[in-house]
């Protein structure tokens, strides 16, 4: 009796350290599956993105109707995005002048990239608003 | 036929061993298969991080250097590396035309491609007009594509550059 429930246990003990070491590798090489450049590809993306729509004279327009169509026509679908603008003036000091922000509502669950970039608005080789620009993405 | 103690516990060790040797070989048999599975993906794995790691290394130096020199276009022989842009993410017509004109192998040198290793790249206007391509779009392993944004003659475009093992 004493012999047998000794036996048990031994068993019971290599059952369990087998099955601890199964789901070790089983998780480990399933985290290895996944794309280690996959979140350096849309930071990249999301900065060439914004360079694109400062150089072409978006931000400065100040438009959010034409923002919102460009970056929707510039990522994939199964992005989501929101843009957050915000345009300051220089008098005493940075003032907020203006701002909007368009795109999608993300929930606390997405796991986002994100990006920002400074641009500054000319009139007649003046300044009229020092501006930043800061892109959220995440995959839908 | 009398039989001694130690025959009939002979007998018994014999059913145990069976019953033990079976389950054994059910879990080597899953070990083994779980372990040949594993390493395959793995490998695979492996592979498409390095396709990747290319393809953003590659993507980067056309999208972001003008090349060295940054004049390479007047003289493509003496190119050290290459770049299509005259300032970031601004592509030069130019240095479009001299690349897209450059044969396959030198092209896949200029990108730091390995000799398993294949590309395709084309640069299309937002409505999927392509306006520039070269390399070979023809690919049997694995693939990783990468999208690039860009400026050209004005217009935003998308830089799209495939490698392939």
């Amino acid at each position: 009796m004493s012999k047998g429930f000794a036996l048990s246990i031994d068993a019971l003990l290599a059952i369990v350290i087998a099955a601890i070491l199964i789901f070790t590798i089983a998780f480990l090489s399933g985290n290895a599956k996944e794309s280690q450049y996959q979140n350096l590809i849309m930071k990249k993306q999301i900065n060439d993105v914004l360079i694109v729509m400062d150089k072409t004279g978006e931000f400065a327009s100040m438009n959010s109707t034409l923002i919102n169509a460009s970056i929707t026509e510039l990522f994939p679908s199964s992005y989501s995005w929101r843009l957050k603008m915000s345009y300051y003036n220089y008098s005493n000091g940075f003032e907020l002048e203006d701002g909007f922000i368009i795109g999608n509502n993300q929930s606390a669950s997405d796991e986002t990239i994100e990006s920002h970039r400074e641009f500054i608005t000319f009139s007649n080789s003046s300044v009229i608003y020092y501006g930043t620009a800061e892109l959220v993405v995440w995959l839908r | 036929m009398d039989k001694s103690p130690s025959t009939k516990k002979g007998q018994m060790s014999s059913v145990d061993f069976l019953f033990a040797s079976i389950i054994f070989v059910f879990i080597l048999a899953f070990f083994t298969g779980f372990w040949y599975v594993t390493t395959g993906d793995l490998d695979n794995t492996i592979k498409r991080n390095r396709l990747e790691a290319t393809a953003v290394v590659a993507s980067d130096l056309l999208i972001k250097s003008p090349g060295v020199p940054s004049n390479w276009t007047e003289n493509p022989s003496t190119i050290l590396a290459i770049g299509l842009v005259s300032q970031h993410n601004v592509f030069d017509k130019i240095k479009l035309e001299n690349f897209t004109s450059l044969d396959y192998n030198s092209s896949s040198e200029l990108l730091g491609l390995s000799q398993s290793q294949g590309f395709y790249f084309y640069i299309e206007d937002l409505d999927g007009n392509r306006k520039y391509q070269t390399g070979n779009s023809s690919a049997n392993g694995q693939v990783v594509f990468i999208t690039r944004y860009g400026i050209l003659n004005g217009q935003k475009v998308k830089m799209r550059l495939m490698i392939y093992e």
